[in-house]
């Protein structure tokens, strides 16, 4: 065998391929072509993030082949040198340990599992996601679900390139097409038919929002916007003039509220706690000498920010920009009571648009703002807005009450399909009519609701929900959009979108499909619940010096503790403390990594071998072994 | 850092102005008047907490002045005399003593470029606050800021500051240890403060004894309140903290260094030094760096290496050792001396630009707490980056030679062997610094390879001498271009070190992330190109007259 050996070697190292390969003539090329390119995956991952820069250069096929190059290149050099002497050893060990290294992270890549489980306080779950995509069908009343894995790329696909995907699922469903950043638009499109669904697109502007919805009589009948319910109401029979034109509203609330004088610096700035019980003051927090917030009987109002002119825009509350604009302080709060966070944001002029009603750890908020009035807008006890009273913030709060707070508030669309053309809307205020007015496209009315505009943009019939996807390039620092696939149930006509995360059921031949393209999941064998998450910071900073999750394992029950640096190891899966998701008002959320990696004892045998044969071939260069001290050249 | 302050000051009473009116130069003249008769001693023992840590009202005093003037002592007085010169002297809000650093900055608040000092009063009246508006709403919003935003930001921040000393809430804020526990103050808190009101009330009346009593009550005061469990450990180390201070052992050790290096440099001085004597020369400069490393740690209870500053102190530490390793196998005084002269300089652009490279010995992020890891992944990788240090100096000493002698062959020879054996000890220890790296990464995140920025280049580094190195032993590059191509292997070394951090500011290794020094790099990378390019210019010269003859 070893005679054998040394004979191949030999005749090997006469072929020229052979020589090439195992030369250092190709090495020196290979490593500097690794240089570039993971250099270049460096500066990718600095312009978008850590997955583009796997989808450029990392995860590629030809980086792939370039480090089995390298691989092959150090595997035939070390052959070419066979049979070895001890000289060698330095150099065999280094380079066995490259390659076994090589060799461990190729495993890992292969058949390691590495994701992330998301668990919310107080529940369980065990779907670890993956970095890879999933396009996945059911069938209805189906326990299975038939999917296909794939890696995500830079490039978009079409259904030639999906072919192996296709192969899988293709008697089902056909995937037409990938698209890795898709811009996504959703809405109705109407047909001449006016017997099918109808949707109502329109906006809704005030002085501190501005968004755009749709109403859907099948999708989306009804929704929540702040304190006010938005609903769509199909009328049958004949049309029927609105009772009263809408001039007859004059939008006197708006004028009677903005009462504000500029807020000067020597001006009052406070927050008033009350007592969600009996509705008496308790304490007051004055937010120019704390504006960080205060403690009050073991729960913390922590100011996340002060606004002036708070505006909502987009779903979150930012300053209005516009100096002009006007006044409309407000607050964001964190409310922390025993390590649990509730978000609350408080209006000096609209108290009833705090986000709980009911009080945060029994305690009502009211902002007092000097030269700012509270507004009686949106809330239920007044019959009409003319008869609205001027109420000074001081007095106690009685549109607080959880009792009507709220509810009563109500937009209606009557939609007639005799009058295609147009819209009742019907203000409603504790089922008592307020305002109503005939809108046709295009068209705007002044509600008499804190001076909030509703503009009428589209009345549609036989209207279907239409998914527009277009292929984006991601912007450098922005957010990375998500990625789409183009789906063709077979038998069906038209594909349909689904977006990263999308869940949608069709019919196809009869039956009930639901659809799916999200993250591959992958479940653990076991369930988790957490328990508590807790964070801790250095005192008197944000940056956290630790954070732990508490978890308890279903199977046997046992509680065990994850935190940095301290992994929990079960049955094969190591589980890191990874980051944490701290929406305010929701449980925190922890994120833990989830990790199978049978490469691991040959990545950790390889690096010792390295490490040793480094000190063997820095020892057997040194004079202690060759004797030889270099010649000097002065003196 | 200052974001709080902010909030705070968006709601504070805009500064009014006293009717008082010197010429500007004479209030400047006046406040350094006060400062100079405040006795340091012992207020600055006073403990504070600011930015997570206890530290003594000294450092706390250092870290403003030199965030707010630029440098520790502009106008020769101590940090801790300026501080409290400008929370008692009346005419402080008139003296130029906020540098604006931005010269472009300063034409658009309506100076000239070469204004670089202003006061208060100056920047209040002018566009600053305009300037500034749109920048804090876009990083509320979370935005990233430009270069010229990060500027006007920083100037904002000064002026905030500035005006929170005059107000004395800057004062009264980091010595009430309550306030960081909840939000009330607490009874100490209150005592505190009359005692601080009564402190500043006796500065601006000149009563230095009544002051001095009181000064040293605050100290006292301060050091007896509760403490959080974190910071407990801080209070006995707050004098040492002040001795550290005012010691300034980094910079002794740069004195001696080059002060070794010249020695060993010159010709006259090197022969009257004999073996021993070259010993204890080089071991000189490392006796206060090792005081002052031993200290930091003792501070901080983490090993020193968790910032720029720590990394580069490590590694002038490290080209000392490595060139006592070269002196004791090889006798170079020439060699040793550059390599002293290099490590002196790297301690003196450590200590020169601590607005860039902070010396704060503020706390580490959550991953970092790891000492056993810290210790040993990270110097270990760091003391690699000074191997190749000597390396890269080696290399530059041999292309400036080019110019100079005509008969190389036989130096090269012998550098070229120095180098090499730098450049593979080099790769050695940063190989096992990355394996270590690896295997931290494995514990503590789940992966041990997961091409993280700065993970990437610190394997691009090694590649990158190990590509010399093999381009070496089949003859690719000979003793010439081994020294040549040092440098440029080292550039890849400065691109892990601190192009990851300051230029990519990407990935999970997000606890380094600064900026500034852009300028001083930048301008490294030219002048080390430059040398280069001259260098093989001149070595295919001579080669051509050699064929020519």
């Amino acid at each position: 065998m070893h005679n054998f050996t040394i004979s191949l070697i030999c005749r090997l190292n006469q072929n020229k391929f052979f020589k090439f390969i195992s030369s250092i003539q190709l090495a020196v090329p290979v490593m500097l072509g690794i240089i570039i390119s993971v250099a270049a995956g460096t500066i990718f991952e600095s312009l978008h993030n850590a997955e583009y820069a796997k989808m450029a250069v990392y995860g590629t096929t030809w980086f792939y082949c370039l480090l089995s190059l390298l691989w092959l290149n150090i595997f035939s050099s070390m052959m070419s040198r066979y049979p070895w002497k001890k000289r060698h050893l330095g150099f065999v060990l280094t380079h066995i340990g490259i390659m076994t290294l090589l060799a461990g992270s190729f495993i890992t890549s292969y058949y390691g599992i590495d994701g992330t489980l998301q668990i919310p306080e107080g529940q369980k779950n065990n779907m670890v996601m993956m970095p890879r995509l999933m396009v996945g069908y059911q069938f209805e009343n189906s326990p299975t679900v038939n999917s296909v894995v794939f890696e995500k790329t830079l490039f978009e696909k079409d259904h030639s390139d999906l072919g192996f995907i296709n192969d899988q699922i293709g008697h089902i469903v056909q995937v037409e097409k990938f698209v890795p950043f898709a811009a996504v638009e959703k809405g109705y499109s109407g047909s001449s038919d006016n017997s099918g669904p109808v949707g109502v697109s329109f906006g809704l502007k005030s002085q501190f929002f501005d968004v755009k919805e749709w109403l859907h009589s099948v999708d989306n009948p009804q929704m929540q916007m702040g304190p006010a319910t938005l609903r769509l109401v199909i009328d049958e029979g004949d049309v029927v003039q609105a009772e009263s034109p809408s001039k007859r509203m004059p939008s006197k609330v708006e004028e009677q509220e903005v009462v504000v004088s500029k807020s000067k610096a020597g001006a009052s700035f406070y927050l008033k706690l009350i007592d969600a019980k009996d509705k008496s003051e308790v304490s007051r927090i004055d937010l120019k000498k704390q504006p960080q917030g205060a403690t009050y009987k073991g729960v913390h109002f922590k100011v996340v920010k002060a606004f002036q002119r708070a505006i909502v825009a987009s779903n979150k509350i930012v300053e209005n920009e516009d100096p002009a604009s006007p006044l409309n302080p407000a607050v964001e709060l964190s409310i922390e009571k025993d390590g649990k966070n509730v978000r609350e944001v408080i209006y000096a002029k609209y108290s009833g648009f705090s986000l709980h009603k009911d009080g945060v750890y029994g305690y009502l908020m009211e902002l007092v703002a000097d030269g700012t009035t509270a507004v009686q807008g949106m809330e239920g006890h007044s019959a009409s807005p003319e008869s609205a009273p001027h109420e000074s913030a001081a007095e106690p709060p009685r549109q607080m009450n959880p009792a009507n707070a709220g509810s009563g508030n109500i937009v209606e669309f009557h939609v007639n399909r005799k009058a295609t053309d147009q819209v009742k809307i019907i203000l409603l205020k504790a089922g008592k009519k307020v305002a109503e007015k005939i809108m046709k496209e295009g068209e705007t009315f002044q509600t008499p609701w804190m001076g909030m505009q509703l503009f009428l943009a589209s009345i549609s019939f036989g209207s279907e929900a239409v998914t527009d996807v277009r292929a984006v390039k991601p912007v450098a620092g922005g957010q990375m959009p998500p990625s789409a696939v183009l789906i063709k149930p077979s038998g069906m006509e038209k594909g349909f979108w689904l977006t990263q995360g999308d869940v949608k059921s069709a019919q196809v031949s009869g039956k009930n499909i639901s659809f799916a393209f999200t993250n591959e999941t992958f479940a653990l064998p076991f369930s988790l619940s957490l328990e508590k998450f807790s964070k801790k910071d250095y005192p008197g900073t944000e940056t956290p010096y630790s954070y732990e999750s508490l978890v308890k394992l279903e199977t046997d029950q046992s509680v065990h503790l994850i935190s940095m640096n301290e992994p929990l190891k079960i049955e094969g899966f190591t589980l890191y403390q990874a980051s944490y998701i701290m929406n305010p008002g929701q449980p925190p959320v922890t994120v833990l990594s989830v990790n199978r990696d049978p490469g691991r004892p040959i990545k950790y045998l390889g690096s010792l071998i390295l490490a040793f044969g480094f000190i063997i071939f820095t020892l057997m260069r040194s004079r202690f072994n060759t004797g030889r001290i270099p010649k000097k050249s002065e003196e | 850092m200052y974001k709080h302050l902010l909030l705070a000051l968006s709601l504070l009473i805009p500064w009014t102005v006293h009717s008082q009116n010197l010429p500007p130069e004479e209030s400047l003249r006046q406040v350094i008047q006060v400062a100079q008769q405040i006795q340091v001693e012992p207020i600055n023992g006073v403990a504070m907490t600011q930015n997570g840590r206890l530290k003594p009202f000294d450092t706390l005093a250092r870290e403003t002045i030199l965030f707010l003037t630029g440098k520790y002592r502009k106008w020769g007085t101590d940090p801790v005399q300026t501080y409290l010169a400008i929370a008692s002297s009346p005419n402080a809000p008139y003296a130029a003593m906020i540098e604006v650093r931005s010269p472009d900055l300063r034409q658009r608040l309506g100076y000239t470029k070469d204004k670089r000092y202003f006061s208060l009063a100056d920047l209040e009246s002018s566009t600053l606050g305009n300037l500034a508006e749109p920048i804090f709403k876009k990083q509320e919003e979370g935005g990233k800021l430009n270069e010229e935003e990060k500027k006007i930001s920083e100037v904002y921040s000064q002026m905030a500051v500035f005006q929170q000393i005059v107000t004395g809430e800057h004062f009264s804020r980091a010595i009430d240890f309550s306030l960081i526990n909840g939000g009330h103050q607490s009874a100490a808190g209150g005592i505190l403060s009359t005692t601080i009101k009564s402190y500043t009330e006796a500065l601006k009346q000149e009563k230095m004894v009544e002051a001095q009593a009181l000064a040293a009550e605050l100290t006292k005061q301060s050091r007896l309140q509760e403490v959080p469990e974190l910071f407990r450990h801080y209070i006995d180390k707050l004098d040492t903290e002040i001795l550290f201070n005012k010691l300034s052992l980094f910079f002794w050790s740069y004195v001696l260094s080059i002060l070794a290096g010249f020695l060993f440099l010159f010709e006259l001085s090197r022969k009257k030094i004999s073996v021993k004597a070259g010993y204890l020369l080089q071991v000189l400069p490392l006796i206060p760096l090792i005081a002052g490393l031993t200290m930091r740690v003792f501070i901080t209870k983490f090993a020193p290496v968790t910032n720029m500053y720590g990394t580069m102190i490590w590694v002038s530490f490290g080209v000392i050792v490595f060139s006592l390793m070269l002196f004791t196998l090889y006798k170079n005084w020439f060699v040793s001396g550059f390599m002293l002269v290099g490590a002196g300089l790297i301690l003196l652009l450590t200590e020169q630009i601590p607005l860039i490279l902070s010396p704060d010995m503020d706390p580490i992020v959550a991953v970092l707490r790891s000492n056993f890891w810290l210790s040993t992944h990270v110097t270990t990788i760091t003391i690699s980056y000074a191997a190749f240090t000597v390396a890269m100096i080696l290399g530059n000493i041999a292309l400036v030679r080019l110019w100079l002698s005509k008969d190389n062959q036989k130096f090269f020879s012998e550098y070229s062997h120095y180098a090499y054996r730098m450049i593979q000890l080099g790769c050695f220890l940063l190989t096992v610094g990355i394996i270590l790296g690896g295997i931290w990464a494995d514990y503590s995140w789940g992966r041990f390879w997961g091409w993280d920025p700065k993970e990437t280049w610190a394997l691009i580094a090694d590649m990158g001498f190990l590509v010399l190195l093999h381009a070496r032993y089949i003859g690719w590059v000979n003793d010439f271009k081994l020294l040549a191509f040092a440098p440029v292997s080292y550039l890849l070394v400065v691109m892990a070190w601190y192009g990851v951090n300051f230029i990519l500011a990407a990935g999970l290794h997000s606890y380094g992330f600064s900026s500034g020094g852009a300028t001083a790099i930048t301008l490294f990378v030219i002048v080390q190109l430059v040398i280069l390019a001259l260098g093989l210019f001149k070595f295919y010269l001579n080669k051509k007259q050699l064929v020519k003859s």
